[in-house]
């Protein structure tokens, strides 16, 4: 296989989806906290907090175009660029897709009517809340189907090869898997919380612009308190279902979890590595901190925890080393992401002016992006670690690519459109949040 | 076998035509002078989840062949796509960003990405069908009893809102 094929393939899919899911992030918990601030808007009888409602369900609008767009693109290059996934596993697969697209027209058709009936007087406020929590159940339907074939890819179940051929299919057992629930929960938190906190971001800007008398008193700091009190349970959430991924990792995927973590022998008392990186001769080498027993703890909930490393996995069957350093890179925007919303969730409630300084709100505003880049880092993380295989144990990367070597032309062609689709839905919000505050 | 064929050419004939309507109203939009929007409003809400779901059913219908039908769609299929794509663009920047009607460059880029997507798509479905007829593709027709109340919900769902949607114009 030509490599520059697979490499123009790869670079093609790795920035549609990474475009995608910056899109999605936004998708699925817009319609939450829109949903919310209406509501709290009609409970409190505050008219602000309803256009803010409002202001927020028309960026969601701007972001449905640019996310059907990506999200078309991204099915014709799961289909057209990799149709061997889908020749292997089609009939044991192909029913999430479908029920995608079910989930995706409730989404769409409830977000039309959720749009048109903003001023219908003849809709009441609580037809047009029904409205928008089936955007909310559509958009979620939508993503734990598309979720549940991302888990089958990663650990394909639901079937058993006789004789060369796909028996016994359980199409049920495919779609709902454990490892479906486990990577919907821990990816939806973490949309939800990189959204969230980015909206807190930019409402920290708005803040800061006020004056520092009158910023406790104001709505923007109401926004950001009220997110950060939501970012703080779905953080919470989230060490829970990453705690139950990493077990998951050590029991399912440890080639993954091995080269994550840069575990080279197998063992008990495994030690947790941050730094250094695994060399051609399967080495750990490099600057580093090591925290003894750790792993082990964190995976089998005991010292005593054997954790399987790289010396069990063959060298041709490894996930490329670098995927540690994205590891290591994760965790450490985990840390100082999870560190503000808490520090400053405290700071927002016992209203410490200190914390809400120009300086300091220009950091935390900084610092609220990070969540994007971790769910970014996150799916990197996930895709990057199962290689070699596209289909894990069954169907490697160069086995699904398409046999067309039109693809080196236009993956380097998508990319281009994909930064003028950001750049023009960058200016569309900013003109419709500019006309609204003026 | 040609179960697969006929759903997914329903939902893609629909969108098809409805595209052509938009396809006619971005070239009134070009020749006109006012500022109106003279465009529709549903068009990405409900219209394109109508390709989506051809699309997918198609892929998944025949999935046992989907590497010959990669290799036999694949330049049209990416064509129709970076047309698509560009009108989303083209779309976003005329509705939403686009400040008065005075640049008519826009105007006309938008009516060509309609062509080149209807062009290419028309193509795709084209060649789809003769992939089919042609090669006698296995099918996935186990799946046909979620897909066939499935596509007929879908429809029911969408072509009552749609057809309100339709007549709003500005």
């Amino acid at each position: 296989m030509n490599q520059s094929v697979v490499h123009a393939s790869r670079v093609l899919m790795g920035d549609s989806l990474g475009f995608h899911i910056l899109i999605l992030m936004f998708s699925l918990t817009l319609p939450i906290l829109v949903l919310w601030f209406e509501y709290l808007g009609k409970k409190r009888k505050d008219d602000r907090l309803i256009d803010l409602a409002k202001l927020w369900s028309k960026v969601m609008t701007i972001l449905v175009i640019a996310g059907v767009m990506s999200g078309t693109v991204v099915a014709l290059q799961f289909s057209l660029v990799w149709p061997g996934i889908l020749k292997f596993g089609g009939k044991v697969i192909g029913l999430p897709f479908m029920f995608e697209t079910y989930a995706f027209i409730i989404e769409a058709v409830f977000l039309a009517l959720y749009m048109y009936t903003w001023n219908n007087k003849k809709v009441s406020r609580n037809l047009h809340m029904f409205y928008g929590s089936m955007i909310i159940l559509g958009g979620s339907l939508s993503a734990y189907s598309i979720t549940s074939v991302n888990a089958w890819i990663n650990l394909p179940k639901g079937f058993d090869i006789i004789g060369g051929k796909l028996s016994n299919i359980d199409v049920w057992n495919a779609m709902f898997s454990r490892t479906s629930v486990i990577e919907f929960a821990h990816s939806m938190l973490g949309y939800y919380l990189a959204a969230m906190m980015a909206l807190a971001g930019i409402y920290a800007f708005k803040l800061k612009k006020e004056k520092l008398s009158d910023r406790f008193n104001s709505l923007n700091f109401y926004v950001i308190k009220k997110i950060l009190l939501a970012s703080s349970i779905v953080i919470l959430l989230s060490i829970v279902t990453g705690s139950i991924s990493a077990k998951y990792l050590a029991e399912n995927e440890p080639s993954k979890l091995a080269q994550i973590e840069a575990v080279t022998k197998t063992g008990a008392h495994s030690s947790y590595v941050f730094g250094g990186i695994i060399n051609s001769e399967g080495k750990l080498v490099g600057p580093r901190i090591v925290v003894p027993n750790l792993l082990s703890i964190l995976v089998g909930e005991s010292p005593n925890a054997e954790v399987k490393g790289l010396d069990l996995i063959p060298t041709n069957q490894r996930p490329p080393a670098y995927v540690h350093t994205i590891f290591d890179s994760k965790m450490t925007m985990v840390g100082l992401f999870s560190l503000t919303i808490f520090v400053y969730l405290l700071a927002s409630y016992r209203k410490i002016k200190f914390f809400f300084t120009d300086t300091y709100l220009k950091i935390f505003g900084i610092i609220s992006f990070l969540g994007l880049v971790i769910v970014e880092l996150g799916w990197m993380l996930t895709e990057i670690g199962r290689q070699p295989w596209a289909v894990r144990g069954y169907v490697t990367t160069e086995d699904a690519l398409t046999k067309s070597n039109d693809i080196t032309s236009y993956g380097y062609v998508f990319p281009v459109f994909f930064v003028l689709l950001f750049v023009v839905t960058y200016l569309a919000i900013k003109k419709v949040t500019k006309n609204k505050a003026q | 076998m040609y179960s697969g064929l006929i759903l997914f050419l329903i939902p893609v004939s629909i969108y098809i035509a409805l595209f052509g309507y938009e396809t006619y109203l971005s070239y009134k939009k070009a020749i006109s002078k006012d500022h109106k929007r003279n465009y529709v409003e549903t068009t990405w809400e409900m219209t394109h989840t109508l390709l989506i779901i051809s699309l997918v059913l198609f892929f998944v219908f025949y999935s046992g062949s989907l590497d010959k039908i990669a290799k036999s769609l694949f330049v049209f299929a990416f064509l129709a796509g970076s047309f698509l794509v560009a009108r989303g663009i083209l779309y976003t920047y005329i509705f939403y960003v686009k400040q008065n009607n005075k640049n008519k460059i826009s105007d006309w880029l938008f009516f060509l990405s309609h062509v080149g997507s209807l062009v290419f798509l028309a193509l795709v479905v084209l060649k789809s069908i003769l992939f089919v007829v042609n090669n006698h593709p296995e099918s996935n027709s186990m799946f046909l009893p979620y897909f066939i109340p499935g596509e007929i919900l879908t429809l029911a769902l969408i072509l009552g809102p749609m057809y309100v949607l339709y007549k709003i114009k500005d």
